[in-house]
């Protein structure tokens, strides 16, 4: 590749979601896509009033005996329109005009059906959710199970009425994150995601440099952790939110990996899951204690076995009952000061024991008493709130041309 | 390659719905959803693409590139050329003019730099976006 005349080097244009890039383009998207089931193929039919735009294409199935759920998890992960309908009987009698009202007409109308032959998602859910699950074996249980998804998201499913909360956000309350030693590099974020919130990157200053002015909607926070070593650095922010960020009443952590891909703003996020509690993560997508994460830390050499088993000798010692793993890539957080003491509490164990955050989270969650909520699903599947991204190196380029 | 080169006289349209574009941050991304590659484009290549995608036929943008970093115009042009073929052998470009309704958004920042041969980079492990549990740094 040419680098004459570049005076900064490009960023990986993977980093950016596809559920992002969706939202982004929200306002030149068709208003209604139409897979219409028959005969064992699927009519997509897309179209847009303004633009008085309509496109029509028929797949068939891969293979013999491809299901309905199959077919669509493969043609539609992602909804192009801000509608998606799902039609059985065929697509004639179809009031579109109807369809796209209701769903005008309730901001959190998430998905309607009609006695379980056609089904219509509002489009940006469907995309975060990935669609539908292609292993069910028929439509109808393949929509009540993303039902129940869309549900969780507080969103109206047949049955189940939205859940119409938010929490009020103040002006030092943010979206934040941090990079360290050039490990990865910003993501765009939905635009009105953090609404009046900020949206604060916490970088060293090899990695500022990186970005230079290419923030990418983040406000850069550049400097270096004191008396911090590289591997706890960015650790250092996302353990302590209350120093991080001392003037917010609510926060929401992402690793640098993150893309938020929620349906909806962080008042509504917060509203919705810290209802309960005053924190919010992920249970772990794979293990169920710290026992098993460190048998995983060291079967990838992660951080010296040696002191990841005397913290937990530690642990059980004082009678840590080990019995539930957080993943934390994400941390919801209501800055109260039984939530300042678990952070600095868990920074404690992170700079005097293992450099693994995950080691101890749990357990100080445990000695100081916090119970925490957690988001739906797991990251490692596509929860309709974060997408886990390819963690993508500064400096690396390729071309397929030059 | 396309066996005759693309004609740099009429004008070229995204090839929607199949994919999709935006300026986010001052970075044009692509997304081809049919086969799910991605596409980065650099400077000269990113004014490029945001003047074709608001109808400007490829022999206009070339003309505005050579006037404006003062380099000849069969350069230009030849350099565009080849763009062109590239974009439209990826299928991210279709011939016919733009959508009013659908014209691309965006600040078209003409780069200050000198002038530099335009370059798309195509990324096509769509698959790995979805990495579980990568370890974080030892």
């Amino acid at each position: 590749m040419s680098g004459a005349g570049r005076t900064m080097p490009p960023l990986d244009p993977r980093t950016v979601s596809p559920a992002v890039l969706f939202q982004s383009l929200a306002g030149r998207r068709p208003g209604l896509a139409l897979a219409s089931l028959s005969g064992g193929a699927c009519t997509l039919t897309l179209w847009d009033e303004a633009s008085r735009t309509r496109i029509s294409t028929v797949a068939h199935p891969r293979r013999a005996r491809e299901s309905d759920p199959a077919m669509l998890s493969r043609l539609l992960p992602v909804c192009v329109a801000r509608l998606l309908v799902i039609d059985a009987v065929g697509h004639e009698d179809v009031d579109l005009a109807a369809v796209t009202a209701a769903f005008d007409a309730a901001p959190l109308l998430g998905a309607t059906t009609d006695g379980g032959r056609r089904f219509c998602f509002r489009g940006e859910i469907w995309t975060s959710l990935g669609g539908c699950d292609g292993q069910m074996p028929t439509l109808a249980e393949a929509s009540r199970d993303l039902f129940a998804k869309i549900a969780a998201l507080g969103f109206a499913v047949p049955g189940v009425p939205a859940r119409d909360v938010e929490q009020l956000l103040g002006r030092e309350d943010a979206v934040y994150t941090a990079i360290t030693n050039r490990y990865d590099t910003l993501k765009p974020q939905p635009r009105d995601f953090a609404g009046q919130a900020r949206q604060l990157a916490f970088l060293d200053r090899s990695t500022a440099d990186f970005h230079g002015q290419r923030s990418r909607g983040w406000e850069v926070v550049a400097g270096e952790v004191p008396d911090t070593d590289p591997r706890r650095a960015s650790r250092y922010w996302k353990a302590n939110a209350h120093l991080a960020l001392p003037q917010s009443g609510i926060s929401l952590w992402v690793d640098a990996s993150i893309s938020i891909a929620a349906p909806m703003s962080l008042a509504r996020l917060a509203g919705l899951f810290l209802a309960e509690h005053d924190i919010c993560v992920f249970s772990h997508h794979a293990r169920r204690s710290i026992a098993a994460e460190a048998q995983a830390c060291k079967a990838l050499q992660l951080d010296d076995p040696d002191v990841i088993y005397a913290q937990l000798a530690r642990y059980a010692t004082e009678g840590y009952p080990d019995e539930d793993l957080a993943e934390l890539p994400v941390i919801l957080r209501r800055h109260t000061p039984a939530i300042e003491a678990l952070n600095e509490s868990w920074w404690s164990e992170i700079t005097r024991g293992s450099h693994r955050d995950q080691i101890s989270f749990n357990y100080v969650a445990w000695k100081t008493g916090v119970q925490y909520e957690r988001f739906p699903l797991s990251l490692a599947v596509r929860n309709g709130l974060f997408v886990k991204m390819q963690r993508v190196r500064a400096n690396r380029e390729t071309s397929i041309w030059q | 390659m396309m066996e005759q080169p693309p004609s740099l006289a009429q004008g070229y349209r995204l090839n929607e719905p199949a994919v999709i574009t935006d300026q986010i941050d001052g970075e044009w991304v692509i997304m081809n959803l049919a086969n799910g590659a991605y596409y980065g484009l650099d400077a000269v290549a990113s004014c490029l693409w945001q003047s074709l995608l608001s109808g400007e036929t490829p022999l206009v943008a070339g003309r505005v590139i050579a006037a404006h970093f003062e380099v000849p115009e069969e350069r230009v042009a030849a350099d565009i050329a080849t763009f062109l073929a590239q974009l439209l052998d990826e299928g991210l470009l279709i011939a016919g003019s733009a959508l009013p309704e659908l014209v691309a958004r965006g600040e078209n920042r003409v780069p200050a730099a000198p002038y530099a041969t335009p370059c798309i980079t195509r990324y096509a492990d769509m698959t790995r976006l979805l990495a579980l549990d990568p370890p974080l740094p030892a």
